[in-house]
C-alpha cells in the first residue's frame, strides 16, 4: 500500500478518526511493522507539542481585562454614529442592528474604506455550487446550489444573477429571486463585448465582503471591437486558485469566456472589469451584492 | 447552539444589548487562544477577536443557529483574519506581548528555567506554525488547540471530510518537520 496513505492512516488512528475495519487493519500495521508505531508516535508528539504550547499560551499570554469593555464601546460608539447619520442620510441608512422587517441599503464607501481604502477595488465574490449553464440560449442560470455551511451545505452562498451584456445593467429584483427555485435567467446578448453581472453574497456565510477576491481594474475604456471576441479574464491576486476556480464556473455559464492564469506581466490584461458593492438587507437575510462588468479589450 | 447562547441572542434582538456581553465573555478566552496560534501573533490575535465580536453582533439578526453560535463566530474570525492586510510589523513573542500588554511574568521562582523553557517551546512551536499554508495552519489549529473531530472541522472549513483527513495529515507532517528545523537552527 502507498506509504503516504499509511501515513495518512495512522493519523486518522490517532485521531480516533477510523471506522472499525480502518482500524483493525492499522492495528494489524503497526503490529506487523514496527516502523507504523514511529509514524503514530510522531503525529503523537506532534500533537503534544501543539497542545502544550496551547496550555503555556493560555497561561502566560491573556487578554487584557479591558477587552470586554472595549468591544462594548465600539458596539455602543457604532449604534450612536449610526442614528447621527439617519437623520442626515437621504438613502442611506446604516445599522448594526439588522432589521428583517425593513429594506436598508449601506453606502459602498462604507465598505470601500473598511478595506483600507484602495482606490479601485475589484472584487469578486464566489464560492458557489451547482450552477448551470443553459448553453443553448446562452443565458447565465441563477445558482441556487452551492457550498453553504453546516447544515445549509446544500443551499448557496452565492446566487449569481446575471444581468444582459449591455453596459446599463438591467436587474432583476432580487428579493423576487427564488433562491432555491428555477434560473433566474436574463438574456445576454452573444454580440456584446462586454458583460455584466451581479452576483449576491450571503452575508452569513461571507460576513466580509473584503474576503474575496481582487481583480485588478486598470481602465473603464469601452473597448472598440468589429468581432465579438471572447473576453478574456486575467486574474491579479494572491487568492488566484479560488479565483480561477470561479472564472472556469464563470466559463460553463457562458462559454466565450476564456480564462488566463495571471502571467505576472501587466501587458497581458485584456480585460477590464470594475464591481460595485452594495450591502443589502432583505427579508431573506443580508447579502452582498457585486456588480461586476468584464469588457473585452 | 446551547440554550443559554440561544436565550442571550434572543435578548440582543429584542433589544437588550448589553446582554451580548456575556457571550463575549463566555467566548473571549477560548476565541483569543485559538487565534494567537492561528496568526501567531497575540496583538493581530486581539485585533482580530475584537473584530469579530462586533461583527457577530451586527450580524446576529442572520445568524441562522444552524451551528453553535462559536462555530459561527469562529468562522467570522478566520475570514477577517484572511482579508485583513497584514502590516509589514514584526511579530511580536508571547514574551513580548506580555510586557507589553503588561502582563506581570509568572513567579515561578522553584522552576525558573522550566517556565523559560516552557515560554521558549511556545514560542517555538508558534514559529512553526506560522510556516505552515492558511490551510494547512487552520485545520492544525482546529483539531489540536479548539479539539474538533474530523466531522466539526469539516463544517467549520466547509470541507469534506476526506479532505480534512488528508491535509491534516500533511500538516502534521509538515509541522513536524519545520519544528526539527527550528530546534536544529536553535
Amino acid at each position: 500500500m502507498n506509504s503516504n496513505l499509511n501515513e495518512e492512516l495512522i493519523s486518522a488512528y490517532f485521531d480516533g478518526e477510523l471506522s472499525s475495519s480502518e482500524m483493525v487493519r492499522v492495528e494489524s500495521m503497526i503490529s506487523a511493522q514496527p516502523e507504523w508505531q514511529a509514524v503514530y508516535d510522531r503525529y503523537a508528539e506532534v500533537s503534544r507539542s501543539l497542545k502544550e504550547s496551547a496550555a503555556v499560551t493560555a497561561e502566560h499570554v491573556a487578554l487584557p481585562s479591558t477587552f470586554l469593555d472595549s468591544v462594548m464601546q465600539t458596539i455602543s460608539n457604532s449604534e450612536i454614529e449610526m442614528s447621527d447619520s439617519d437623520a442626515s442620510a437621504q438613502t442611506v441608512t446604516v445599522s448594526h442592528r439588522s432589521n428583517s422587517n425593513t429594506n436598508r441599503f449601506v453606502s459602498l464607501r462604507t465598505l470601500i474604506e473598511a478595506v483600507g481604502g484602495i482606490a479601485a477595488i475589484v472584487m469578486i465574490a464566489l464560492l458557489w455550487n451547482g450552477t448551470q449553464s443553459d448553453p443553448d440560449s446562452n443565458r447565465l442560470a441563477d445558482n441556487s446550489g452551492g457550498p453553504g455551511t453546516g447544515e445549509n451545505r446544500k443551499k448557496s452562498d452565492v446566487r449569481m444573477m446575471s444581468v444582459d451584456g449591455k453596459k446599463k445593467a438591467n436587474q432583476k429584483d432580487p428579493a423576487k429571486n427564488d433562491p432555491d427555485g428555477g434560473p433566474a435567467n436574463v438574456d445576454v446578448d452573444p454580440g456584446a463585448t462586454s458583460r455584466e453581472f451581479s452576483i449576491f453574497v450571503d452575508q452569513a456565510v461571507r460576513p466580509q465582503i473584503d474576503r474575496f477576491w481582487i481583480m485588478s481594474n486598470y481602465e473603464l475604456d469601452a473597448p472598440e471591437k468589429e468581432d465579438a471576441s471572447p473576453v478574456n479574464v486575467l486574474l491579479l491576486d494572491a487568492k488566484r486558485q479560488d479565483a480561477i476556480r470561479f472564472l472556469k464556473q464563470l466559463k460553463k455559464w457562458d462559454s466565450q469566456f476564456q480564462v488566463f492564469q495571471d502571467s505576472g506581466s501587466k501587458t497581458n490584461a485584456n480585460w477590464l472589469a470594475a464591481t460595485q458593492i452594495e450591502e443589502i438587507e432583505q427579508a431573506e437575510g443580508s447579502f452582498w451584492k457585486l456588480r461586476i462588468v468584464l469588457i473585452a479589450r | 447552539m446551547s440554550n443559554e447562547d440561544a436565550s442571550i441572542i434572543e435578548q440582543v434582538l429584542a433589544g437588550d444589548h448589553s446582554a451580548f456581553g456575556e457571550l463575549v465573555t463566555t467566548y473571549q478566552k477560548r476565541l483569543f487562544n485559538s487565534l494567537i496560534h492561528a496568526l501567531g501573533c497575540p496583538e493581530e490575535a486581539e485585533d482580530v477577536a475584537q473584530e469579530a465580536f462586533v461583527k457577530s453582533f451586527s450580524k446576529l439578526a442572520t445568524f441562522k443557529q444552524n451551528s453553535s453560535f462559536y462555530t459561527w463566530l469562529y468562522r467570522i474570525a478566520i475570514n477577517i483574519a484572511i482579508s485583513r492586510h497584514r502590516q509589514k510589523k514584526p511579530r511580536h513573542s508571547l514574551d513580548e506581548y506580555r510586557m507589553n500588554v503588561g502582563h506581570e511574568p509568572v513567579d515561578d521562582s522553584s522552576q525558573p528555567d522550566r517556565n523559560l523553557n516552557l515560554v521558549e517551546r511556545a514560542d517555538q512551536v508558534n514559529a512553526a506554525l506560522q510556516l505552515l499554508s492558511d490551510e494547512h495552519r487552520s485545520i492544525i489549529v482546529l483539531r489540536e488547540i479548539e479539539n474538533l473531530d474530523y466531522e466539526a472541522i469539516s463544517d467549520m472549513l466547509d470541507l469534506p471530510v476526506g479532505t480534512v483527513r488528508s491535509r491534516l495529515h500533511r500538516a502534521r507532517n509538515q509541522l513536524r518537520g519545520y519544528l526539527e528545523q527550528l530546534v536544529i537552527e536553535k
